[in-house]
């Protein structure tokens, strides 16, 4: 094959020109002893594309009963517990979320929520002492009643008024 | 069964390059195959309705190995790895150096874009026509000849330039 030949053909390979057969006759060129130095660089990339189409699975693959039926197994066992992933997703989500949660809001254990509010008794040696305690506690709880039912009261006002302008 | 070996058989080392082109690793590759074996006997009466049986397992091929290069991050294609050096007549030097070669045009290939690796191996380790690579790729005839000449392009310019480095 001449060298003007082999340039015309390559120069239509790498514009993605060539037809199949024009391939083929290029890589049988580049397959050959009589190949022109101009084009030895090419050689490797079509000695590549030969090698490459040659490479063939080491293994067997077959298709066999027991391969079919093991892949049955497999593939229904996935089909089965699919619809579960999504509820174990979700469990794992809210746990997560529960973890991280918990781990920015800790909760405050009672000694420290209270700590300084109230007085700890040990004994019912104390029992006069709490009894007093606990009057204080009620009448701070009954002040505060008082004055929100005050507070409800003096809000209701106005509505009262509203209702009578309406009436 | 036997029936669906003997039609897949012809192309069934095709299918299995293209697996390894993709996920990057010989028994994975295999394995590939092997499902997409089982997949086509569970579909058997689909498959043998298909006109162009070839490009059908090329297309389910690609996609099965996609498929499993998303589940484990898998090395891109190193389909050289997998040549063996023919040349009976070469020196243990030259042997070397071919292999060195070889070496150098797998890197150079692999520094192409994916469509562009895709086309280059369908058609040029493949020798499918451009209609058949529409088949199996889903890529338009003029979108692939656009591919393939930047790839070759590519290729011709960086091959030109490692020879004088």
């Amino acid at each position: 094959m001449s060298k003007s030949f082999i340039d015309a053909l390559l120069d239509k390979y790498w514009a993605a020109e060539t037809s199949l057969e024009e391939e083929a006759i290029l890589m049988a060129y580049f397959e050959s002893d009589g190949i022109d130095p101009a084009h030895a660089s090419y050689r490797s990339l079509f000695s590549y594309y030969k090698l490459s189409s040659d490479v063939e699975p080491v293994n067997p693959i077959e298709l066999t009963p027991t391969l079919v039926q093991d892949y049955n197994k497999q593939d229904s066992l996935v089909v089965r517990f699919r619809p579960l992933l999504k509820y174990a997703a979700a469990l794992l989500v809210l746990v997560i979320g529960y973890g991280v949660f918990m781990n920015q809001y800790p909760i405050p254990s009672a000694e420290t929520q209270y700590a300084g509010k109230y007085t700890e008794l040990d004994t019912a040696e104390d029992a006069e002492e709490a009894l007093a305690i606990t009057l204080e506690a009620l009448g701070f709880l009954t002040a505060k009643v008082n004055k929100t039912e005050n507070t409800i009261i003096g809000n209701l006002k106005p509505i009262q008024n509203a209702i009578r302008v309406i009436q | 069964m036997n029936e669906l070996v003997h039609i897949i058989s012809p192309f069934q080392n095709k299918l299995f390059r293209y697996a390894l082109r993709i996920v990057g690793d010989h028994m994975e590759a295999e394995d590939v195959v092997q499902e997409l074996l089982i997949k086509i006997w569970k579909k058997k009466d689909q498959f043998l309705q298909v006109d162009n049986k070839e490009a059908w397992c090329m297309t389910l091929t690609r996609n099965m190995s996609i498929d499993k290069t998303r589940k484990k991050k898998y090395r891109t294609a190193n389909i050289d790895d997998f040549h063996f050096i023919k040349d009976s007549a070469s020196s243990p030097y030259q042997t070397l150096e071919s292999q060195d070669n070889l070496g150098r045009i797998g890197s150079i290939i692999r520094e192409l874009n994916e469509k562009q690796q895709t086309v280059i191996h369908l058609r040029d380790v493949e020798g499918y026509s451009y209609k058949e690579i529409s088949e199996i790729s889903g890529y338009t005839v003029d979108q692939i000849k656009i591919y393939l000449h930047r790839a070759r392009l590519q290729l011709r310019k960086k091959i030109n330039r490692s020879d004088y480095e």
